[in-house]
């Protein structure tokens, strides 16, 4: 799954440790998503997508492997 | 939606390196005063202090964590079962007991203390590494 966290992140001027504190996760666990290295739950999903205040598919898209 | 997958409050992990201090000063005691060199007695304890360091809940408690956690078990628990059959098969350390007419084998303890140990080993790897 393909996720466009770090544009957002830059287009709000987050941090990941930010962002990290308003979703309530660790600085590492945003990393690892930004990363691809960790799929985030529906709700976490749903969290950031909140800070961002844009939809979920418009941050989390499938890949053809998914 | 709350995440209480961990029943142990994040202090107990403290509570879990005393327990394991004082499995170790016991054994220590023991083999330099009386020569007594007894892995079954010093396991049991060893075993409960790493369950609760395992189990207890980190600073920041995330998904992530759980499943780093959850990983690191998968990989921890079979590996010392492998161990331990491995040992069990090649190495007999008591030989056979009349009585239960059995071969002596390792306790569970000792077995759970080697788990226990791999499978935090490989969390602590994993949170580093990711």
């Amino acid at each position: 799954m393909k996720n466009t966290i770090k544009v957002e992140r830059a287009k709000a001027d987050i941090t990941q440790g930010g962002l990290a504190d308003r979703v309530s996760v660790s600085r590492q666990t945003i990393n690892s998503i930004e990363k691809g290295k960790f799929v985030p739950s529906t709700v976490l999903a749903l969290k950031i997508a909140q800070v961002f205040q844009v939809s979920v598919e418009d941050i989390f898209t499938l890949e053809e492997s998914d | 939606m709350s995440n209480n997958y961990f029943q142990y409050p994040y202090g107990f992990r403290y509570f879990g390196f005393g327990l394991m201090i004082l499995s170790i000063v016991i054994l220590a005691y023991r083999y330099f005063q009386f020569e007594i060199l007894d892995l079954t007695s010093f396991c049991t304890p060893f075993a409960f202090a790493l369950m609760f360091v395992f189990f207890a809940k980190e600073e920041i408690n995330d998904e992530r964590i759980v499943q780093l956690k959850f990983k690191a078990l998968s990989q921890g628990i079979p590996i010392a079962a492998l161990i331990f059959s491995g040992l069990d098969y090649l190495v007999n350390f008591h030989g056979y007991s009349i009585e239960t007419d059995s071969w002596f084998t390792h306790s569970a303890f000792e077995y759970l203390s080697v788990a226990f140990l791999l499978s935090l080993s490989i969390f602590e790897f994993l949170k580093w590494r990711e």
